[in-house]
């Protein structure tokens, strides 16, 4: 399994963590992922601390959550990315709408 | 041990009967007295003057001398100390025969180093007697000897292997710690033989991590848990493991490795790059706390969790305490020698003392917070138990991998990839693998990945797939895209993709060239857009990756060059 979540009910926070490739293959499993979030969600963060890869499409299903959850969740944060995914996020002007820590 | 056991009996039970060496210038005295100690089983030598007894204590083994006094070439008095000094450490009893009479003549027997005195002619008991007595102080002290030896083998023996397992504990320990800004820690010398263990890394994606362990025990058997603990721990924060999956992993490593009523008190403890959250892992350490800055509580941290070492694999649990922190604020670990710290009153410092001793001033150090313990006890006999983490969190710079050099190899690679192969492989997962091997391309994996992942798909999406891009635009549609992508590609029949790879390391480029025997697509469409919005972004992202991309008029096949 290279994606699963857990829900924080102290934080009011879902955390999805991604591993090794987050790309096209992942479009079904990361939607199933926030599709049934908390009602009491505030936050989500994707944890990319064991991602290596990354395609184009990874910023479309982040994109996606993003618009989805978006009158919910105050919140969106990538965790833990390496340089060259941060690289990637901050080319892409992801930092307007994530968190990147 | 030997010595030990040839002297072990009393006379006339003893394998080997005691030596008792007859010195005398006079045959006869020489003669009566082999008589009297043959009779009592006693094994005799014979010398007829104080030199002949010097060597023949040299060269036999001898327990115990009876000395004439008045002897030609060397009387008694001047052999007294020079078989003294041939026994060496050892007690070789010598009592002087004398005639002589006057407290000063008996005195000076035991001057020159004579342990005992037979006024002639001599009472048979009372030397049987006396015999008895000195070979049995001989035997006692010839054991007494072997002991003190022995104990001092072993006392240089295990000082040997303390340094030697100091040695290696601090190569294991410390070789790979890194202590980021803003952490004060403080662990005694003799720490690791107290079974405390404080582990700091950096992790390649920026996370802070520690560990602070106290292990069940003392000495070598807790220091040897402290061993896998800091392999597993180093190795996991390199390659970013969350804390959950560190303590889990070191719990089984100690749940197998120590015996059941071994383990180790540990606090993980992650920060994020940012510094802004916290998230610990917390086994059976006493509480932690997050303080402001004038040590007052805001927040205080229960161990959630069994020690580590103690549960089976499927019995852990990851329950973590996630902190958000703000500016300014502590955090603060410590083994329990702190708070049980005494005083001579038998009162513990506790956690007050502690919490008193932070707050006492703006940022008190570790060395103040001793400071108080050390004034609380009286500078007491534990001092070596204490072991104290206070961290003042700061954001970290991502760690800049060393720039390897660059591979001079110019390489190129070509490959056409049928229909029946581009269902069945993932050409860009093995390719970027393959390229990222290449000396000193590891640090552009990502960038590379992305950009052959982006031609890749678009030659065999909208090239062979001929898929609309446009239903990216909604979600449903997202979703619906990539539906369709996989029953497209399930049912495609013919078309192929080649792929050429070619690397110039005089230009320091890489150039990727992705064909596919589709009708070709309108390219011009997809320029970057002004806003980045789901679909479409990856070809703004190529744009901004890539040195150059350009495509063919037919549309069928894009030229990206990438600088290294």
């Amino acid at each position: 399994m290279s994606l699963n979540q857990h829900y924080d009910k102290e934080k009011n926070t879902l955390v999805i963590v991604i591993k090794d490739k987050f790309d096209f293959n992942l479009v079904q499993d990361f939607r199933n992922a926030y599709i049934g979030i908390d009602p009491g969600a505030r936050s989500v963060e994707v944890d990319l601390r064991a991602t290596s890869y990354m395609d184009s499409s990874a910023l479309g299903m982040l994109l996606n959550m993003q618009k989805a959850l978006k009158g919910q969740v105050e919140r969106f944060a990538i965790c833990n990315a390496n340089a060259q995914l941060k690289k990637i996020f901050q080319i892409s002007r992801f930092d307007k709408k994530f968190a990147i820590d | 041990m030997t010595e030990v056991g040839r002297l072990g009996g009393s006379p006339g039970i003893a394998e080997h009967p005691p030596v008792v060496l007859v010195v005398d210038d006079q045959a006869l005295n020489r003669q009566v007295l082999r008589a009297l100690l043959e009779r009592e089983q006693y094994c005799v030598l014979e010398a007829a003057n104080g030199a002949e007894a010097v060597a023949l204590v040299t060269s036999m083994a001898v327990d115990v001398v009876l000395l004439d006094i008045m002897m030609p070439i060397l009387d008694g008095y001047q052999a007294a100390p020079q078989i003294k000094q041939q026994a060496g450490g050892a007690y070789l009893p010598i009592i002087f025969i004398t005639a002589l009479e006057g407290q000063q003549a008996l005195a000076s027997c035991l001057d020159v180093g004579g342990d005992d005195f037979m006024p002639k002619p001599f009472d048979a008991h009372i030397l049987r007697a006396k015999l008895r007595a000195h070979l049995r102080i001989r035997q006692l002290l010839a054991q007494s000897m072997e002991q003190t030896r022995a104990l001092s083998y072993y006392q240089r023996q295990t000082e040997r292997e303390y340094e030697l397992v100091e040695h290696i504990f601090t190569n294991a320990l410390q070789r790979n710690m890194q202590v980021p800004k803003g952490v004060d820690w403080h662990l005694s010398p003799a720490a690791m033989f107290n079974g405390d263990v404080f582990l700091s890394a950096l992790s390649p994606n920026g996370g802070q991590y520690f560990l602070l362990g106290d292990f069940t025990g003392h000495g070598l058997v807790a220091a040897v848990g402290a061993l896998p603990v800091a392999r597993i721990f180093y190795t996991m924060v390199e390659k970013n493991f969350a804390v959950a999956d560190i303590a889990r992993e070191i719990n089984q490593a100690l749940e197998q490795l120590l015996p059941a009523h071994m383990f180790c008190a540990a606090t993980l403890c992650e920060l994020s790059p940012s510094a802004q959250s916290a998230t610990l892992w917390m086994g059976g350490l006493p509480d932690a706390f997050l303080l402001d800055q004038q040590g007052r509580v805001l927040q205080r941290l229960q161990s959630r969790h069994m020690a580590l070492g103690i549960l089976e694999d499927d019995e852990f649990e990851r329950n973590l305490v996630h902190l958000t922190l703000a500016d300014n604020v502590r955090l603060v670990f410590y083994t329990d020698g702190i708070i049980e710290a005494t005083n001579g009153e038998e009162q513990q410092f506790g956690e007050q003392g502690l919490l008193s001793a932070v707050a006492a001033k703006v940022k008190a150090s570790s060395a103040d917070v001793l400071r108080a313990v050390h004034w609380f006890s009286g500078g007491d006999k534990q001092a070596d138990d204490y072991s104290l983490v206070l961290i003042d969190p700061q954001p970290q710079p991502q760690l800049e991998p060393v720039p390897e050099r660059l591979s001079q190899l110019p390489l190129s690679l070509s490959l056409e990839l049928d229909a029946q192969q581009l269902k069945s492989t993932d050409p860009v997962s093995e390719l970027i693998d393959l390229v990222a091997s290449i000396p000193g391309f590891r640090a552009h994996k990502s960038a590379l990945f992305i950009l052959l992942s982006e031609a890749y798909n678009n030659a065999l999406e909208h090239g062979l797939l001929a898929l609309d891009s446009g239903l990216k635009r909604s979600d449903a549609g997202f979703i619906e895209y990539y539906a369709r992508r996989e029953r497209a590609l399930v049912q495609l029949e013919s078309g192929h993709i080649r792929l050429d790879i070619a690397y110039r390391p005089t230009q320091r480029q890489l150039q990727l060239t992705v064909t596919d025997s589709g009708p070709g697509f309108n390219h011009r469409c997809h320029r970057p857009p002004k806003q980045y919005q789901g679909y479409g972004c990856g070809i703004a992202l190529l744009h901004e990756l890539a040195t150059t991309v350009s495509y063919n008029d037919k549309g069928n096949q894009v030229l990206i060059t990438y600088t290294l």
